[in-house]
């Protein structure tokens, strides 16, 4: 009985690790975007949803699969023997990078930046976002202040 | 030996410099050596990137302390008309349409150009401005006796005057949020962009980072960044997409 439940427990953890080498149950789906939410409300990011749209990692993920990239370990801190399995799992945040704006470095766009940037680059000009600053507010996230007039009739 | 100066010598001489000034035209160029303080602080819009959302505004409200407008910062019908920086707005949206496309919108912010050599500096004959070595130009109200030759020396129409104030009107711009700049902080509409459309840093590596955008993208960008001689050069410059 002992062994029988010793090898359900061994194919169990290997058919996880089957999957998450396959990577489809790596990926995470819905992410809050609230780390920096101060103004705006956090934004509710469908990760999933954005994966079928978008056409790989790179379209988001900029270093990715670029000349310019950084080398591997740079984003996904594994070492070589777990990386194959578990490099999304491991994948860095980007305010490790992108924290706060420093003068000295203009190219380095800070946290809100290098979020928005990646969302603009498509949906620049859904909603009326990129025509009118109502825009902002139809499509990811409301004013802080709005939400409170909103509440109190 | 003859003394002095011939009258035959004396129009050759003046021939010779004559002649000499109308064959060297680039001697008109001269303004582009206006360097300004070295290690000056700058911003740099890049036009493409805006998205009209007006973040800018708000936030050069608030850290000014300016009244409330009268349409509200979400409210697109504030594209309708043109605006430029008032006594209430140091800084200021506007909205042009896309001629390749109708659906698309180019945004330009304007305030306070922050000249190397400042025309309004120059003409104020009180020298109520000056030109820190920081970057900003700033105003000094306690000097000003209001004859707003500022305003007319502008060339970019920038100083506004006070006029509802009936008893000390006083002459308003864009400071580039000086006493932040001190404190090593960015300038608040620099602070609240979302799209990075607006850049802080010294002078001299801006105009390094917009050389590049425009190489590295020649398609996007016109080929000229606005403010680099302008006026003599300024500390906020500008690029722009093509058209």
């Amino acid at each position: 009985m002992k062994r029988l439940f010793l090898i359900s427990l061994l194919f169990l953890l290997s058919t996880l690790l089957f999957y998450q080498g396959a990577g489809s149950l790596l990926y995470p789906k819905m992410i809050v975007l609230n780390s920096i939410s101060d103004k705006y409300t956090p934004v509710k990011f469908d990760h999933g949803k954005h994966i079928q749209f978008s056409q790989g990692c790179s379209g988001c993920h900029h270093k990715h699969q670029k000349n310019e990239s950084l080398s591997c370990k740079d984003c996904h801190n594994v070492t070589p023997s777990l990386f194959k399995n578990s490099v999304h799992r491991n994948f860095m945040a980007c305010r490790n990078c992108h924290s706060q704006f420093n003068p000295e470095f203009p190219k380095m766009p800070d946290l809100k930046v290098a979020y928005h940037r990646a969302c603009f680059q498509c949906h620049r000009g859904m909603d009326s976002l990129g025509v009118e600053p109502k825009g902002c507010t139809q499509r990811c996230h409301t004013l802080k202040t709005q939400k409170a007039e909103r509440r109190s009739p | 030996m003859k003394k002095g100066l011939s009258r035959r010598d004396f129009l050759k001489l003046t021939g010779a410099i004559g002649g000499a000034l109308i064959l060297k035209p680039e001697t008109s160029l001269a303004y582009k050596e206006f360097s300004g303080w070295p290690d000056s602080f700058g911003c740099l819009t890049d036009l493409s990137e805006c998205v009209g959302c007006r973040s800018c505004e708000r936030a050069c409200n608030e850290a000014n302390a300016l009244p409330q407008p009268s349409i509200p910062f979400d409210d697109g019908s504030v594209f309708n008309h043109k605006r430029r920086p008032d006594a209430k707005a140091y800084t200021v949206v506007n909205r042009f349409e896309d001629p390749r496309d109708k659906n698309r919108f180019i945004f330009r912010k304007i305030q306070c150009n922050h000249c190397n050599e400042p025309a309004c500096a120059s003409a104020c004959p009180i020298h109520a401005y000056d030109k820190t070595p920081e970057g900003p130009v700033l105003y000094d109200s306690s000097k000003c006796f209001g004859c707003r030759y500022c305003m007319i020396a502008c060339p970019f129409y920038v100083p506004a005057y006070s006029y509802e104030s009936a008893l000390e009107p006083k002459i308003v711009k864009c400071i580039m949020c000086y006493p932040r700049i001190k404190a090593g902080r960015l300038p608040a509409c620099v602070e609240a962009c979302p799209a990075g459309a607006i850049t802080f840093g010294k002078r001299k590596d801006l105009i390094n980072l917009a050389r590049e955008k425009i190489m590295r993208n020649p398609q996007r960008y016109v080929n000229h960044i606005y403010g680099e001689h302008e006026a003599g050069g300024t500390s906020w410059i500008y690029i722009s997409c093509t058209i």
